[in-house]
């Protein structure tokens, strides 16, 4: 009995006494509102800079776009994203007040673009070289040919590898705490320094990623079969 | 139509195409052969630019286009690819009607209509609504062809279309390719159907090692070839 009033006293301290559940939401809030914001604006970049790596290698023009979308990709994955949270925030915003939420989905929004971009241009290569000839000598545009040929084709292999990216940068938001945002695991922190304990609240920060990775999966597996329409 | 003047073109170091001098007029219909690798589709691909040439110039109705090739221009020359190269994302009416539309060449309507008369001929209406992998390799090809002509070209180029196909299957495309003749296309084909360019053919072209080495009518060509290299050639053909 020993054992399991001792399980209740730990789930209270925990959870229930002086509300401390709400540090729990408040951690999930922010850890859901960087995952999402920074996601959006990480998609935004690696578009673009899919898009302007395309478009160089179809017309071989832009060039400095196409080089300074190279040199992005290429620093954001050669250094680690806490790193680069550090110096957005110690650097680059040190004397310009903005919260650090933003900061932080800034951080990992550029951080993610370079995935997403490399994501997309994976998806565009999986489109064989004879799609883009015979549009080509078929008068189509740059943008006809994006929009209605290799786009369409493409989303097949970009939206899975979309989902596995959204689930990695979740994960990755949990090193927000670095900076100061409470975010699910700065949370839990939180709440251990007070009790104590350390396997309650890390339980339960496992448990919500568990929860919300889990939830993230099954969507997409329902969008990709809705998708898989020709093949 | 199309000319070239001096034309090289080099993939790394190694020489594709020397010093190519052709003139194409129209209602010709040229037939390239030659051993593989010897430059025949890279000479077409030139031709309309997808290839960039390494040296020389490229003309088509006067017009430069080795630097850039223009679109509108290109458009006016159609081209059938060795894998057919249907958009797969679109149904087969689609595919036809895709480009007509975009480029503002027909109308929605028009093009549709036009699209399955097309379809009508080459008795594939029934299929209009199929994705491309549902179609065996003949028809791709057949839907292909047509769906470069309904751009209205000037001018087709066929990179090897039956090369790709089951034997039972060469037949339906080169059939077709042989009404396209009596309409006056002009016609510009890279293949290893030597019976079919005999007939086919107001000129033979002999392409080996990047360079022509022989052109004439079919009959110069086939019966009577005068360097060594198309004699060696055509004799291995009539072996097999």
């Amino acid at each position: 009995m020993d054992f399991f009033r001792n399980i209740y006293e730990n789930f209270y301290k925990t959870f229930i006494y002086d509300d401390r559940y709400l540090y729990f939401l408040e951690g999930l809030k922010y850890t859901l509102i960087i995952a999402f914001f920074s996601a959006l604006l990480g998609i935004l970049i690696g578009s673009i800079v899919a898009l302007i790596r395309d478009y160089y290698k179809e017309n071989k023009r832009i060039k400095l776009l196409k080089k300074v979308a190279d040199i992005y990709v290429y620093i954001v994955r050669g250094t680690p994203t806490l790193l680069q949270l550090m110096i957005l925030y110690y650097v680059v915003f040190k004397s310009i007040d903005i919260p650090i939420v933003v900061v932080g989905i800034l951080t990992f929004g550029i951080n993610s673009g370079a995935y997403v971009a490399e994501i997309i241009r994976a998806g565009f290569e999986s489109v064989g070289e004879g799609q883009r000839e015979a549009s080509r000598t078929l008068g189509l545009k740059y943008g006809q040919m994006m929009h209605y040929i290799i786009f369409p084709q493409a989303i097949q292999k970009i939206f899975p590898a979309l989902g596995n990216e959204a689930i990695t940068l979740l994960k990755e938001t949990s090193i927000a705490g670095y900076i100061g945002i409470v975010e699910l695991i700065k949370a839990s922190d939180i709440i251990s320094s007070r009790t104590y304990d350390y396997f309650f609240p890390l339980v339960i920060s496992a448990l919500i990623y568990l929860f919300l990775t889990f939830l993230m999966t099954k969507i997409m597996k329902v969008v990709e079969r809705r998708m898989n329409k020709y093949v | 139509m199309f000319k070239t003047v001096k034309l090289n073109k080099n993939f790394d170091k190694v020489k594709v195409l020397k010093n190519i001098n052709l003139e194409i007029k129209k209602g010709e219909r040229v037939v390239i052969i030659g051993p593989s690798g010897s430059g025949k589709s890279t000479l077409l691909r030139c031709l309309n630019g997808l290839e960039k040439v390494s040296s020389g110039k490229v003309f088509f109705e006067e017009k430069d286009i080795s630097k850039r090739a223009n679109r509108d221009i290109l458009k006016k020359c159609g081209m059938v690819f060795q894998s057919f190269n249907l958009f797969e994302n679109l149904t087969v009416l689609e595919n036809i009607t895709l480009a007509p539309v975009k480029t503002k060449l027909l109308t929605q309507k028009e093009a549709e209509k036009k699209a399955l008369e097309y379809l009508e001929k080459i008795q594939l209406k029934d299929k209009k609504n199929s994705y491309p992998c549902d179609l065996s390799g003949g028809q791709k090809q057949r839907v292909a062809i047509v769906r470069a002509l309904i751009m209205n070209p000037d001018i087709l180029l066929f990179d090897e279309p039956t090369s790709a196909l089951d034997a039972e299957m060469i037949e339906e495309v080169l059939d077709l390719m042989k009404s396209l003749a009596d309409t006056g296309m002009t016609m510009v084909v890279v293949t290893h159907e030597l019976g079919f360019a005999k007939e086919f053919a107001t000129r033979v072209i002999f392409m080996a090692d990047g360079q022509i080495l022989e052109q004439g009518t079919s009959k110069q060509i086939f019966e009577n070839p005068k360097t060594d290299r198309l004699k060696l050639f055509l004799s291995k053909i009539k072996e097999v």
